[in-house]
């Protein structure tokens, strides 16, 4: 019987060397296209009518819109809006990973530091990028907050360099960890079935209710990541 | 005959209409309200992580520092206590968002 970690194995599909660098297309890529299709093709099918009277489809899509816009007007403001692509793209890839990993014998990247850190590293760049932008040198400001006495600043400037830097870190460990623990966890429990036989039931009844449990935290997640880029956003956007 | 229950019906929807002319006056309080419940869930997950990721990072940063300057124990032991007090202020600063929340809230409603 397999452990219970092999399943976040990374495996090779197609071994491809470019200049000694291993650029291979891994089950993990595999499910990064799959989801990525996935939610361009849902988009595209349900907004191809534009009915005025939308059918189950585009009611689907529209929520979903409404839902990412909702959360962009609460924690950034209608100035935020520009980010809507960004931060929808990454909401419909970290949720679909999420669930698409649910199935079996797929896969699921968000368990993975470097797709999850590659995405709040991605978040960070643009936050600094727009922050320096809009803001010039006053986007420094979040590294010393105003009406700081000057005898704190040597103590303070370091702690909140600190807390910037661990802003991707948190972001990224909340993901993994929580996507983790619910796999794990589910291929413990179905283990046991083997193990026990006839009263194997219990920990197949067991495993359905963690699934559905675990469908509720793959949405809730990827909310969360979503929501947390929008207040990191705000943050950067409007230094005070 | 039926026009006193075709007025009521009409003044129906008009107070309907009344209410929901008002909600689209001040767009963002409703989604707010709807926002809540999701939202304190959101930040409680982020106070959780983030205490611990300031004390990772803070040592991780030191731990660098030191090996780049060669006093290995003394860098790291000050980032490692700067990193407790980031992480302690970012669950601060997450804490002090929700409570201007529902100061909001309440400002809103009352």
């Amino acid at each position: 019987m397999s452990g219970p970690i092999e399943q976040f194995e990374i495996k090779p599909l197609m071994p491809l060397t470019i200049a000694d660098v291993n650029v291979s297309f891994t089950n993990s890529a595999l499910m990064m296209v799959i989801a990525t299709v996935i939610g361009s093709f849902f988009m595209l099918l349900a907004a191809r009518k534009k009915a005025i009277v939308p059918g189950p489809l585009q009611s689907a899509a529209e929520m979903l819109y409404e839902f990412i816009l909702g959360m962009i007007d609460a924690n950034i403001g209608t100035d935020g809006r520009r980010f809507f692509p960004f931060i929808f793209t990454m909401f419909m890839f970290v949720a679909l990973g999420n669930v698409l990993g649910l199935l079996p014998y797929s896969f699921t990247y968000t368990s993975h530091v470097a797709a999850v850190g590659t995405l709040a590293l991605t978040t960070m760049v643009i936050l600094v990028v727009v922050g320096l932008y809009k803001n010039g040198l006053k986007f420094l400001h979040i590294f010393c907050p105003s009406g700081t006495p000057a005898l704190l600043m040597p103590v303070l400037v370091p702690i909140e360099m600190i807390s910037f830097v661990s802003k991707p870190f948190s972001l990224t460990v909340r993901l993994v960890a929580n996507m983790m623990v619910g796999h794990i966890m589910l291929k413990i429990i179905a283990g046991f079935v083997a193990m026990i036989g006839l009263a194997g039931i219990v920990p197949i009844g067991f495993d359905v209710m963690i699934t559905i449990f675990e469908m509720g935290i793959a949405f809730l997640q990827a909310y969360i990541f979503t929501i947390l880029c929008c207040i990191y956003l705000n943050d950067a956007l409007h230094v005070h | 005959m039926g026009d006193a229950p075709e007025k009521a019906r009409l003044k129906e929807i008009a107070d309907r209409l009344a209410v929901l002319k008002e909600d689209a006056a001040k767009p963002h309080s409703r989604k707010r309200a709807d926002c809540q419940d999701r939202r304190g869930m959101a930040l409680g997950m982020r106070m959780a992580v983030d205490l611990v990721s300031g004390v990772v990072v803070g040592a991780g940063m030191g731990y660098v520092l030191d090996l780049l300057c060669g006093t290995f124990p003394v860098l790291f032991a000050v980032f490692l206590i700067f990193g407790g007090a980031a992480g302690v202020m970012n669950a601060y600063r997450a804490s002090k968002a929700l409570e201007n929340d529902r100061q909001q809230e309440k400002d809103v409603k009352g």
